[in-house]
C-alpha cells in the first residue's frame, strides 16, 4: 500500500469507518503482535498487548498529524509494552519473586531449537536495545527514525543497535543461553 | 523506512572510516536477515477477527474527548485555589492596623525588666500599662498641638496650591 492509499485509509478510520479499521487490522495486526511476541515471549500477553494497541488506536487515531504512521504506531506499542513490563515488575515484587530480568515472563512457544535461542537471547539483551532492535525490524524504521523517536543523535542510536545485534548473534551462537 | 545496505554504509561512515563502516553495516545487515529468516509466529484467523470485533465494539462506543476524572481533578484544584484565596482575604482584611514603630521604640525599655514583674506581677503590670498609657496621650498631644498650630497648615495649604498651581499650568 503506498502512502496516499495508506492516508486514505486513515482518513476513513478517522470518519469512524468499521470497515477501514479491518482493513488497518490486515495491514498491521501480525506486524504488531509479532513486535509484542518477541518482546514477551508470551503468545497470549502479545495478544493481550496487541488487542489494547488497536483499542487505543480507535482513541487516538484522531490526533494522528500525518507523519509517518508505522512509527507513530509503534510509539504507542513501545510505550503499551513499557507500561506491561512495568505493572509486571511491580507484581513480581508484591510476590517477592527473586527473579532478574522481567523479560522473559513465561516460557516461550517453542517451535524449534533456534527460536529457543533467539527468544531467549532477547530476554538476556536489555529492554530498551531489545525493543530498539524489534523496532528496528518490525516497525521498519530507519536509524534517522529512531534517534528522533528517542530524541537522542543518530550516531547514538547506531552505536546502541549495532551493539545489541552483535550481542544477539553471540547469544544465539553460544547456544546455551540461559 | 529502513535503509538498504548501500544506505546504511554511508550513514555509519559518517561516524568512522569507510573499513569499519563496511564491517558495522556487514554485522548489522546480517542480523537483520537472521531475524527475518525466523518469522515471529502469526495470529490466527479466529484471533484476527476478535481483534476486528473488539475494534467494532469499541468504535460503537463513541470516544471520550475528556477524562472523568481529569474533570474532577481539576475542578477539586479550582476549589481548592478558591477556599485559599478567601481564607487568605478572610485573614489579612480582620488584621488590625500596625502599631506605630515610635510607639514600640519608647516603650520597649517597660518591657525588658522582667525581675520587677516576677516579684510583683499584678502591680508591675498596672505601672507599665499606666506608663504606656501616658506614652500614648503625649503623642496624641503632639499630633494635636500640629494639626492646631496655623503656621503647619497654612504651610500645608501653600504647598498644595503650589501643586493645583502647577498642575493648571501644564494643562495650559
Amino acid at each position: 500500500m503506498n502512502p496516499e492509499q495508506l492516508n486514505n485509509l486513515i482518513e476513513k478510520c478517522k470518519a469512524g469507518q468499521s470497515e477501514a479499521f479491518n482493513e488497518l487490522i490486515d495491514l498491521y495486526a501480525n506486524r504488531c503482535f509479532g513486535f509484542f511476541y518477541r518482546l514477551s515471549g508470551s503468545r497470549d500477553t502479545a495478544e493481550d498487548l496487541n488487542s489494547e494497541l488497536f483499542v487505543k488506536l480507535v482513541e487516538k487515531i484522531g490526533s494522528w498529524q500525518g507523519n509517518s504512521f508505522d512509527s507513530w504506531l509503534f510509539t504507542i506499542a513501545g510505550n503499551l509494552f513499557k507500561d506491561h513490563l512495568r505493572s509486571q515488575y511491580r507484581q513480581r515484587k508484591m510476590l517477592n519473586e527473586k527473579a532478574k530480568t522481567v523479560q522473559v515472563e513465561t516460557a516461550p512457544e517453542k517451535e524449534n531449537d533456534m527460536e529457543i535461542r533467539l527468544q531467549q537471547a532477547l530476554g538476556r539483551l536489555e529492554p530498551d536495545i531489545a525493543e530498539l532492535i524489534m523496532l528496528r525490524f518490525y516497525a521498519d524504521l530507519s536509524f534517522k527514525e529512531l534517534a528522533d523517536r528517542r530524541n537522542e543523535p543518530i550516531g547514538t542510536t547506531l552505536c546502541k543497535i549495532h551493539r545489541g545485534m552483535k550481542k544477539l548473534r553471540e547469544l544465539m551462537q553460544v547456544g546455551d543461553v540461559l | 523506512m529502513k535503509e538498504n545496505k548501500n544506505e546504511l554504509k554511508a550513514l555509519i561512515e559518517q561516524f568512522m572510516d569507510s573499513q569499519e563502516a563496511a564491517r558495522m553495516a556487514e554485522e548489522i545487515q546480517e542480523t537483520q536477515e537472521m531475524l527475518a529468516a525466523m518469522p515471529a509466529p502469526r495470529l490466527s484467523d479466529q484471533s484476527l477477527d476478535a481483534l476486528k470485533q473488539r475494534v467494532s465494539r469499541r468504535l460503537a462506543v463513541p470516544v471520550r474527548t475528556v477524562r472523568p476524572a481529569a474533570t474532577i481533578r481539576f475542578y477539586l484544584s479550582a476549589a481548592a485555589v478558591l477556599l485559599l484565596a478567601t481564607v487568605g482575604w478572610v485573614m489579612f482584611s480582620s488584621q488590625k492596623p500596625a502599631v506605630p514603630t515610635d510607639l514600640i521604640a519608647s516603650t520597649a525599655h517597660i518591657w525588658e525588666d522582667s525581675a520587677t514583674s516576677d516579684n510583683d506581677p499584678v502591680n508591675t503590670l498596672m505601672t507599665k500599662i499606666e506608663a504606656v498609657a501616658g506614652q500614648v496621650e503625649s503623642i496624641q498631644g503632639k499630633t494635636l498641638k500640629w494639626f492646631e498650630d496655623d503656621s503647619n497648615l497654612s504651610t500645608e495649604i501653600e504647598s498644595l496650591e503650589v501643586i493645583a498651581s502647577s498642575t493648571d499650568f501644564w494643562k495650559g
